[in-house]
């Protein structure tokens, strides 16, 4: 049965992290994957790693809720490195039979699972330390700017917050609708794919009914109490920095850039050459 | 249709810190053609209780036993135990999806295995017997309105032909005249086709007039299991569970506090103003 599902992976204490504005920490993801891509460099994935490993310190989230972002994609992982180790032509250093394993392979796999789990730990911690609906009003104040080609960035915020609240009001309603189908006998078990595609049907239709007569019902609430779109609206919380918001942007910009550094120095010596 | 209820329990989450024991060692007996209420306030377990016997849900530890067989052995076809027991849940008409009623109501019958025909026959004779006409059965479902689409998929259970109809909050929003027509219906249902009527209810009052016997859950457990007049007696416990006698056992309870020596044991408002008025003739004659 549909149980519970807890929605994105918030993890609930308080921290640094956690108090930080969503901005920062949507501009801190973007540039740690940037810096994790743009260079293939080892001193560059043990900078990430080091500065890892310290966000994940002041995160105050426990470890094994954020390895739990790498048991998804362990086969991936492992299926990826063997692709890299065994297929990519260059230098054969071991032969067995048509198998070969070459040098550039297995630097190319190292590469892509450092990439990966480097990727995801650090993308985890962002959902783990902000609610969904901080990244929905983070984005909405960054894209502000889009107001001036007339996208209306307050309506599609809206729009993402209201769909976020009603997933688990959906899923509840999908719960109550299957079981009443049960009752009559219904099966979603047994047949080929088609028959069991077919076999939705008395659930899909239900549910489309609901979602619009919720979403009617919510429209001429929100109408009632004056709603009439972003214009001239104020916020009751809205996003404003704070000193540690602006010492955050100050570590983070050094870090790029320390980046950059250490990603350059590895051209240096092929512009020697 | 024998209904035996043994030592039933279910425990949501078991084993986890969120584990919530929904039923306590419930034990009921129901006999063939009987109409109960089942009443209880919210989370007492009477919708937990009512999906096991159509075996939507698995018991922690306990059986049911419908006509002496056991419905969670292995082997037991829950098709077979949905086409005896019919449940129908709170706003059925939320359950309403196919093109027109008529096809609608033929979903149950047909999911059963009967024949097209069969299943038309069947679905005909359902919705004869809610009250439904020629003209609106041709219908899509979604223009009736909403006393007619409640009927409708009331219907989608009967055309299945059970013997036991479970009916979770039947008369949820609806005005007096609607509420009172659903239950002349299952009441006609249990007279005529012998079909063992539970209804389960928050409302003690609504079901009164209508029912053999009261059964109250608090907390999981059964508290009481009698006919309506001497459940009502015990008004201040079923008031500490959020529940409440009908008004007019209240009314009653009054008078005769006040020296005005009435029954108390009535249960509608005819039965309270004949009586009422038969004491007062008595106390001038």
């Amino acid at each position: 049965m549909i149980r519970d599902i807890t929605l994105g992976q918030y993890y609930q204490v308080d921290s640094i992290l956690h108090r930080l504005d969503p901005r920062i920490k949507l501009f801190g993801t973007m540039i740690y994957v940037i810096s994790l891509f743009a260079f293939q460099n080892i001193t560059v994935y043990i900078c990430a790693f080091i500065f890892l490993v310290s966000v994940i310190a002041l995160s105050k989230v426990p470890v094994k809720f954020i390895v739990r972002g790498i048991r998804g994609v362990i086969t991936l992982l492992i299926m990826t490195s063997f692709l890299n180790i065994f297929l990519t032509p260059g230098t054969v250093i071991w032969q067995f039979g048509f198998l070969k394993i070459t040098y550039e392979g297995i630097v190319q796999a190292v590469t892509v699972v450092i990439r990966l789990f480097l990727l995801i730990m650090g993308s985890s911690i962002m959902t783990l330390t902000t609610t969904p609906n901080q990244l929905t009003d983070g984005l909405e104040r960054s894209m502000r700017f889009l107001n001036m080609i007339r996208v209306p960035v307050h309506e599609i915020a809206m729009m993402m917050s209201i769909a976020l609240r009603f997933i688990p009001i959906l899923l509840e309603e999908t719960n109550k609708i299957m079981k009443a189908q049960l009752a009559r006998g219904a099966d979603f078990e047994t047949g080929n794919i088609i028959k069991r595609v077919k076999a939705m049907i008395p659930i899909l239709i239900p549910l489309f009914v609901a979602a619009f007569r919720r979403a009617n019902d919510l429209a001429m609430a929100m109408e009632a109490r004056c709603y009439k779109g972003g214009e001239g609206r104020t916020k009751m919380k809205p996003l404003k920095y704070k000193g540690r918001d602006f010492l955050a942007y100050f570590i983070l910009i050094s870090y790029f850039v320390g980046m950059l550094f250490l990603g350059w120095i590895d051209f240096i010596p092929l512009l020697i050459h | 249709m024998k209904i035996i209820i043994d030592h039933l329990n279910h425990h949501y989450e078991a084993g986890t810190a969120m584990e919530v024991k929904a039923l306590d060692n419930v034990e009921l007996v129901i006999e063939k053609a009987q109409m109960i209420g089942l009443i209880g306030h919210t989370g007492s377990g009477k919708s937990t209780l009512v999906q096991h016997l159509n075996g939507l849900l698995k018991p922690s530890s306990g059986t049911v036993y419908i006509d002496g067989e056991d419905i969670f052995e292995k082997g037991y076809s829950l098709k077979k135990l949905r086409s005896r027991v019919g449940l129908v849940f709170q706003y059925p008409e939320h359950q309403l999806f196919d093109e027109t009623v008529f096809k609608d109501v033929c979903f149950g019958p047909l999911n059963l295995g009967l024949s097209q025909k069969e299943a038309e026959l069947s679905a005909y004779e359902a919705l004869r017997m809610v009250g439904l006409g020629d003209d609106s059965i041709l219908q899509s479902p979604f223009d009736l309105s909403g006393g007619q689409k409640r009927r409708a998929a009331i219907a989608g259970v009967l055309a299945m032909k059970p013997e036991i109809l479970i009916l979770d909050e039947p008369t949820a929003g609806l005005d007096p005249r609607g509420c009172r027509e659903i239950l002349d219906l299952l009441k006609k249902l249990q007279k005529e086709k012998e079909i063992t009527v539970i209804i389960v209810s928050h409302s003690m009052e609504e079901v009164a007039e209508y029912v053999d016997r009261i059964v109250v859950m608090n907390q999981g457990k059964i508290v009481f299991d009698d006919i309506p007049k001497s459940v009502f007696r015990h008004h201040e416990e079923l008031e500490e569970m959020g529940l409440r006698a009908p008004e007019v056992v209240y009314l009653l309870e009054y008078l005769r506090n006040a020296g005005l020596p009435v029954r108390v044991d009535l249960t509608t408002v005819k039965e309270a103003s004949d009586e009422i008025v038969k004491v007062l003739e008595e106390k001038r004659g």
